[in-house]
């Protein structure tokens, strides 16, 4: 933790501080007088000037430095013991180490030093409490960038999977079986994960290079750690019933590193290449978790009946890894008139770190392969009429040794449950034709693309313990052929309309999700009027449906086995609104409405046993539907009220509802949880008020207000409001 | 407060250095004194040497010195940008087979050319980064997707779309699949696993939806809904008991499925995907 705050506060200046070495060098004056932060693009009137710049000798360095004091109070939720639901992208802390109320300080510092030519320097820090804060600094001459950046950010979203752990929601588990109780060995209630992210890198740029090469380091890495629940089930045997069913508190620490280096080059603008090489390392520092040792021994569970192999089955083990990974890729412009590129890339993913069970049953080498190429080029044929083609392709071997121990096809009962992915190869190619016709401004893209994809999948031998194709909706081939349009015109002055239907159709199918059949159609029109006001609209239409999918009974099930099709059927619509007006100079006033319908069904299947028991029958029980309706409305503008005030502010209405399925799973969800799991019903409100007033030249007074709520219908323990104040003073130096 | 009073300390030392160093005029750029008689903001908004060249970017016509007007003088167009930042530079040179460029748009569309696009963000988007906010600018179903209970946390600054999009490139033209932008930053489920899950392996699409949804955890589809599409179940194992066996489906296993099944994105020990 206290590496990461050194991190953050330290990096930027360290990296300000080598680019005023680099900015004595250089050298130019000239004016220059831009403030600090004025308008935004939407409302063109200039604000809160704060600022004015700082000249010495010809290099001007405006800063503005904004401390910040934050009040907040989150109410009607949860205690401070679980994660309230607003928490879990916003969590906040006092000095007191209070989340639920309490006050913070923090700083926002914007920086650039420029020399009237170019800003040379800029670097920009922003913070909103110890749990969310980041900053950037780039220095950049003729010759060099130089850039350094990092950020801190904590989700405390592993909070709410807890509050819908089985023994949080009322009925959450059943009277009977391995699921009537639900173990919590967790002993925490509120989980959040810290990421904390760094990079930094230079260029050198072709001024140094014979203006013939450019070439760039890049370094990125991050930390990640925190708490997450993590439920799971065991059927060892050996064990009691009451002991399958537990929820843990597992640790994350987790850190990346990446350094990668590209070279750029353009031989006498012949050509573009560039070639990239990385090398990235994981390390998860969370040591393994074991059944025994770990888990199930501190729980208090007695272990005696279980086998030496499963006493030793690891739990959500993340390995160590590296990752290094190659590119070339090219591109030519002849004449203007024919553009090609191309480009080939590979990369290997080594596993580390090993399991002991691994490791025992001789499992030590765990590899991905992938090597991956593109063609593409296009080509004017008439000054109207320009064509497109491309291919690509994408291959991804698991190099993998995979012993008989752990996964051999013949090892015995639901060791091959999914088949093994030993590698699956991708072709997508296509060719398009773009004509511009002598019609209100039209431009005409018409298309055609398939993807060709083919599996090696090894499926077990043992038709008594291993699932056979037979059995498994997943599939070695898909073939699926797209035709688009894409229309775009501007019938008139200011008015852009765009029309793009598509539709696909699949021979085969790999998974049920891919489309055996696709229909979309997407629809936009916009105004722009003289005055300034921007009205635009859309719809999305997206049918899709397969039902080339099928279950058949074992071989061993009783009387002549039965195949049944899977079908899926979805459809989503998507609809919205957008209006932006200056209805004086000083104001600028933007509307935004969003609606999605996304209705999806799928039959509900069961069977007398697991899928890979010889003696397997299907049941088609229903055919559920999943229909949630989600709106979004926002509402917001910017007012320069005089010279020294500006008021700005939004309002945002979230809401989403609906079933999350229908029939026989709707009705039992409802029996066992209410309405907790069963629909969705939920709104947010967000409203954000700020004010800019200027004290005098170099002073800014910011206040901003945050008031969010929101309401739960399904789940009432997530409803819960926060109010957060935020008073900061921008000082510009 | 320690951490404010660091923070407050360091940058102000490397401040004070900054302002310190006094240095050499460099010459004005020529052919730019006639634009400046009337555009004088345009003075204070160069972020670039070359920017500062009026006419290194804009042609105007002859009717524009007398009469002025934003008709008489020509915008720069991607072609004009591209002469000077397409050539050594690896992250442009597909900008022709780009998803940006056949939606017609032009650099100036998202890049201030005299000064930042973005300049200072609604009160709504304070946490988010200034890209961000931009893209969302057009991207208005994105914008209300990031708004849904699941979401990445882009307006709050978690991170920024161009974590994950390049607005330079093209889906041609790229040799980063799908699931390679995902893995980026989570890498703890790239693997490799000794018992992979199918979905997981070809389209983390298949079931998260990485803008928003109303589903935890990004899903595309709430609980069991998501997983009955390729799964059937198997009453002896997820069914409520009756008498001698077990023979009806039961609300307390059809909740979330990854209750039970909690490594979902594959495992080293358990087939089924339960740790």
């Amino acid at each position: 933790m206290k590496r990461k705050i050194f991190l953050g506060l330290v990096l930027p200046s360290l990296t300000l501080l080598a680019a005023t070495l680099h900015a004595a060098e250089v050298a130019p004056p000239p004016p220059a007088a831009d403030a600090s932060q004025s308008a935004s693009p939407a409302a063109p009137v200039d604000t809160t000037a704060t600022a004015s710049p700082e000249a010495e000798g010809g290099t001007t360095v405006t800063t503005v430095i904004t401390p910040r004091l934050f009040v907040f109070d989150y109410f009607d939720g949860v205690g401070e013991d679980k994660t309230n639901y607003l928490e879990r992208y916003d969590y906040l802390e006092g000095f007191s180490g209070d989340t639920r109320s309490g006050v913070f300080a923090d700083l926002d510092l914007d920086v650039i030093a420029n020399n009237g030519e170019r800003d040379l320097f800029v670097l920009e820090r922003r913070g909103f409490g110890e749990h969310n804060h980041r900053g950037s600094a780039k220095y950049s001459n003729d010759a060099l960038s130089v850039y350094g950046s990092y950020s801190h950010y904590r989700s405390a979203t592993g909070g709410i999977d807890y509050l819908l752990s089985p023994d949080q929601v009322d009925g959450g588990e059943v009277s009977s079986g391995p699921y009537q109780t639900f173990n919590d060995d967790a002993n925490r209630y509120d989980y959040s994960i810290d990421r904390t992210t760094y990079g930094a890198g230079f260029k050198v740029k072709p001024s140094v290079l014979g203006d013939m090469a450019t070439v760039s380091v890049d370094y990125e890495g991050y930390q990640r750690d925190g708490n997450k629940f993590a439920p799971f089930f065991l059927d060892t045997p050996g064990l009691a019933g009451n002991d399958r069913w537990r929820g843990i508190n597992l640790n994350v620490d987790e850190r990346m590193n990446k350094v990668g280096l590209t070279l750029s080059a353009s031989p006498k603008k012949m050509f573009e290449v560039a070639y990239d090489v990385s090398y990235e390392q994981f390390v998860n520092d969370v040591g393994e978790l074991q059944m025994e040792r770990d888990v199930l021994g501190p729980a208090g569970v007695d272990l005696s009946g279980v086998g030496a192999n499963p006493r030793i089955s690891s739990f959500f083990y993340v390995p160590d890894t590296k990752l290094t990974s190659h590119a070339i890729r090219a591109s030519k412009n002849f004449s203007d008139r024919v553009v090609v590129a191309a480009g080939y890339g590979m990369s290997t993913l080594k596993q580390d770190s090993f399991t002991e069970r691994e490791i025992d049953d001789g499992h030590t080498k765990g590899q991905i392969g992938t090597d991956n190429a593109y063609l593409t080029a296009s080509a004017i044929v008439t000054p109207d009429v320009s064509v497109e083609g491309h291919i690509k392709y994408y291959n991804r071997d698991n190099e993998s040794t995979f012993p008989d121990g752990l996964i051999a096809p013949t090892n015995g009962p639901g060791r091959l449950v999914s088949p093994r992915i030993n590698s699956i190869k991708s072709l997508d190619y296509g060719v398009s034709t773009n004509w511009r016709p002598d019609f209100i401004g039209s431009n005409l893209t018409a298309g055609w693309r398939r993807l060709d994809r083919d599996r090696d999948l090894t499926f077990g031998v043992d038709p008594n313990h291993d699932i056979q194709p037979a059995q498994s909706l997943y599939r070695e081939k898909t073939l699926s052929d797209e035709l688009y349009l894409k229309w775009t015109a501007r019938p008139a002055k200011g008015w852009t309309t765009r029309l793009t239907p598509s539709y696909t159709w699949a021979d085969k199918t790999g998974l049920v999700a891919e489309p055996e059949e696709a229909f979309m159609l997407k629809a936009m029109a916009s105004y722009a009027a003289p005055a300034g006001w921007l009205v635009s609209g859309f719809y999305d239409y997206k049918h899709k449906q397969n039902g080339n999918h099928t279950f058949t009974d074992g071989s061993a099930g009783p009387g002549t086995p039965l195949t049944y099709n899977q079908d899926i059927d979805s459809t989503l619509h998507s609809a919205g609104l957008s209006l932006n007006v200056m209805p004086r100079d000083n104001v600028n006033v933007y509307a935004n409405l969003y609606w999605v319908q996304d209705d999806f069904s799928s039959y509900l299947f069961t069977t007398d046993v697991q899928r890979w028991n010889p003696a397997v029958t299907f049941t088609l029980v229903d055919q559920p539907n999943y229909k949630i309706n989600s709106y979004v409305f926002s509402l917001g503008g910017d007012w320069q009220y005089n010279d020294k005030l500006k008021l700005n502010g939004s309002y945002t209405f979230s809401k989403s509802t609906g079933d999350v399925a229908s029939g026989t799973v709707f009705t039992e969800l409802q029996n066992a949880t209410g309405m907790i799991d069963s629909i969705i019903d939920n709104t947010l409100h967000s409203l954000s008020l700020g004010a800019d007033y200027l004290i005098n030249d170099k002073t800014t007074l910011r206040v901003n207000y945050i008031y969010d709520y929101y309401d739960d219908n399904a789940y009432d323990l997530l409803t819960g409001g926060v109010h957060m104040l935020a008073i900061g003073v921008a000082f510009a130096l | 407060m320690m951490r404010v009073f660091l923070s407050m300390l360091t940058t102000w030392t490397a401040l004070s250095l900054t302002s310190a160093i006094a240095q050499e005029p460099a010459p004005v750029p020529l052919g730019n004194e006639a634009c400046k008689t009337c555009h004088v903001p345009y003075e204070d908004h160069k972020v670039n040497v070359y920017h500062s060249d009026c006419l290194a970017c804009h042609t105007p016509e002859s009717k524009h010195l007398v009469e002025g007007g934003r008709g008489s003088v020509t915008l720069p167009a991607a072609d004009n940008c591209l002469s000077c930042h397409q050539n050594n530079d690896h992250k442009r040179m597909n900008w022709a087979f780009s998803e940006h460029k056949k939606a017609k748009l032009e650099c100036r569309n998202c890049h201030g050319l005299h000064s930042p696009k973005v300049k200072e963000l609604n009160v709504g988007m304070w946490k988010s980064d200034k890209n961000s906010a931009l893209c969302m600018s057009c991207h208005k179903d994105v914008a209300a997707r990031m708004n849904m209970p699941s979401h990445h946390p882009v307006k709050e600054g978690g991170l920024s779309c161009t974590n994950c999009h390049d607005p330079h490139s093209s889906k041609n033209a790229t040799l980063i699949s799908k699931n390679d932008q995902c893995y980026k930053c989570h890498q703890n489920i790239r693997g490799p696993k000794v018992f992979e899950h199918a979905p997981v392996v070809e389209d983390c699409t298949i079931c998260h939806n990485p803008h928003g949804s109303p589903n935890r955890r990004l899903l595309q589809l709430a609980q069991p809904m998501q997983c009955l599409q390729c799964h059937s179940l198997a009453l002896n194992m997820h069914a409520r008991g009756g008498g001698g066996g077990r023979d009806s489906l039961n609300g307390a296993q059809l909740r979330n499925c990854t209750n039970c099944h909690g490594a979902i994105h594959g495992s080293h020990i358990d087939a089924k995907l339960k740790h």
